[in-house]
């Protein structure tokens, strides 16, 4: 029964996931009115990277969270020009983001050089749960060089909008208190011209990891902001 | 209720899940040693005691919870229920068959010849080694364990091995080893060095090398795919070497004692019933 739903919840991530790709690629072909610059969602149009190319590129957040000493954190400005992976999730997580974060965890461990500075962002949308503690003792279980960030859920709403995902669904409390939280599971990449045009879904190994963070930092992306 | 142990995606849970498979291989095997002798009075007790023990590690090495954790979650269970199968569950259950089996395999010269071609040890450790490496490389684990039959194929090349490996110097009785004192000695050293590139490999390797183990839902949330797979090497190497060199140790003090190659029947480079020489 547990099996289940957990299957159904992942099927409904990696589902909303798609979604929001396509509402990407719908936007950018409402706005571009041409077939060629529409989101980028086969391999072929991935440049070779893991994750999936954007045909439109999105912008860092500018929502008001909070960091995990209570400071307020403004994404946009704190990592400007940085390359910064994005990704939002909860503490309780079964399964994704447990191993999101372990998999990002164990690439940036033993890499050097620029890459090795790479921001990652871990987003609590389970505000109850998530608390700044909590996701502190949660992220310093895999490196405590990564940044936990929560907000209102309205605050990560909005957010999560601006960015063009799914918003985050809390289940109804079971009869022991638990309840399932429905959430992005993609990781955002930002490059350090401040803008999102590769997603990762899930499933992207530290391999792979590997060979696109330096390609991310330096890569030639075409202008597509219009 | 499923038929064996794969990787199907979900998160862990600590509630019983027996795999159907796995009970029903070792019922007819417990059945069929039964009406083959394997529990008669006049077998001496170390081989019965033997025989059951290999038996209930062979259940416990494909039934959950280990087969689950192996197929599924954890390298390092993985390579648990590789140790216990190959090296522990499948000499056990040649030392205490039945004299049945080892009449069987004498019976017709067919048989003999196959024995005899399968207990060379250039053909026997070859074979169970490329077969441990086949199962132990990432493009075929990968895929195989994400369903029920590729596990149960990767558990029945484990299986095939762990007899390969051991048939030279521990065949059923009658028979007498193909391979007896110094010689089963120098046997043993090479089985304990020749899979050795894989535990190395899974050591050194700069990221985990099986995408089921890394992308899996974590069992204990801070034990990473990383340590996982360096445990699993770890336990490949002291485990499974451990019971290797116990069983060189043993027979070095055996044939120390008088009780090894001089001992016994005399050495004949093929296998032959016992009676021969009794």
């Amino acid at each position: 029964m547990r099996d289940s739903r957990m299957g159904n919840r992942r099927a409904f991530l990696r589902t909303a996931g798609v979604a929001a790709l396509g509402a990407v690629g719908a936007v950018s072909l409402a706005a571009c009115g041409d077939e060629s610059d529409s989101a980028a969602t086969n391999e072929d149009d991935n440049l070779g990277f893991a994750g999936t190319v954007l045909g439109y590129p999105l912008a860092r957040p500018s929502a008001a969270f909070v960091d995990t000493s209570g400071a307020p954190f403004n994404v946009a400005t704190e990592t400007a020009g940085k390359l910064t992976l994005m990704l939002f999730g909860y503490t309780s997580c079964p399964d994704v983001c447990p191993v999101h974060l372990n998999v990002l965890a164990g690439t940036l461990e033993d890499l050097h050089g620029r890459e090795a500075r790479t921001k990652v962002i871990f987003v609590g949308v389970d505000t109850k749960r998530d608390t700044p503690e909590a996701m502190r003792t949660y992220l310093d279980q895999r490196s405590p060089d990564f940044i936990g960030l929560t907000a209102a859920p309205d605050v990560i709403d909005e957010a999560l909008k601006q960015l063009m995902l799914p918003s985050v669904i809390i289940g109804e409390p079971r009869a022991d208190g638990s309840y399932v939280v429905e959430h992005p599971s993609q990781i955002l990449a930002f490059t350090p011209d401040d803008l999102c045009h590769i997603v990762y879904p899930f499933g992207v190994r530290e391999n792979e990891w590997r060979t696109d963070l330096p390609r991310l930092l330096d890569y030639d992306w075409p202008d597509t902001t219009r | 209720m499923r038929f064996w142990c794969s990787n199907d995606g979900s998160n862990w849970t600590w509630a019983w899940k027996p795999y159907i498979g796995a009970w029903v291989i070792a019922a007819v095997v417990a059945l069929w040693l039964w009406r083959a002798g394997g529990w008669r009075a006049d077998v001496p007790v170390r081989r019965k005691v033997a025989l059951a023990i290999g038996l209930v590690l062979l259940l416990g090495g494909t039934d959950w919870p280990l087969s689950a954790l192996g197929a599924g979650y954890l390298v390092s269970a993985q390579m648990v229920r590789q140790v216990l199968i190959v090296m522990i569950a499948c000499p056990l259950m040649l030392y205490g068959s039945p004299p049945a089996l080892g009449e069987w395999l004498d019976a017709t010269p067919m048989r003999r010849r196959i024995v005899r071609i399968i207990t060379t040890p250039l053909v026997s450790l070859p074979i169970a080694v490329a077969l441990l490496f086949a199962v132990s490389a990432p493009v075929l684990v990968d895929p195989l364990i994400k369903t029920q039959l590729g596990s149960f194929a990767l558990d029945i090349a484990w299986i095939s091995a762990g007899f390969l490996i051991w048939l030279p110097v521990q065949p059923p009785t009658p028979m007498v080893p193909r391979l007896r004192g110094p010689i089963a000695i120098i046997y043993l050293i090479g089985v304990s060095v020749a899979p050795l590139p894989v535990a190395f490999f899974m050591t050194w390797a700069p990221t985990p090398i099986y995408a089921v183990y890394e992308l899996a839902p974590r069992v204990f949330p801070t034990f990473d795919a990383q340590s996982d797979q360096e445990l699993a090497a770890a336990i490949f190497q002291v485990a499974g070497g451990l019971v290797i060199w116990v069983q060189i140790a043993v027979r070095f003090v055996r044939m120390a004692g008088g009780g090894g190659a001089a001992g016994g029947p005399r050495f004949r480079g093929t296998m032959v019933p016992s009676n021969v020489s009794a």
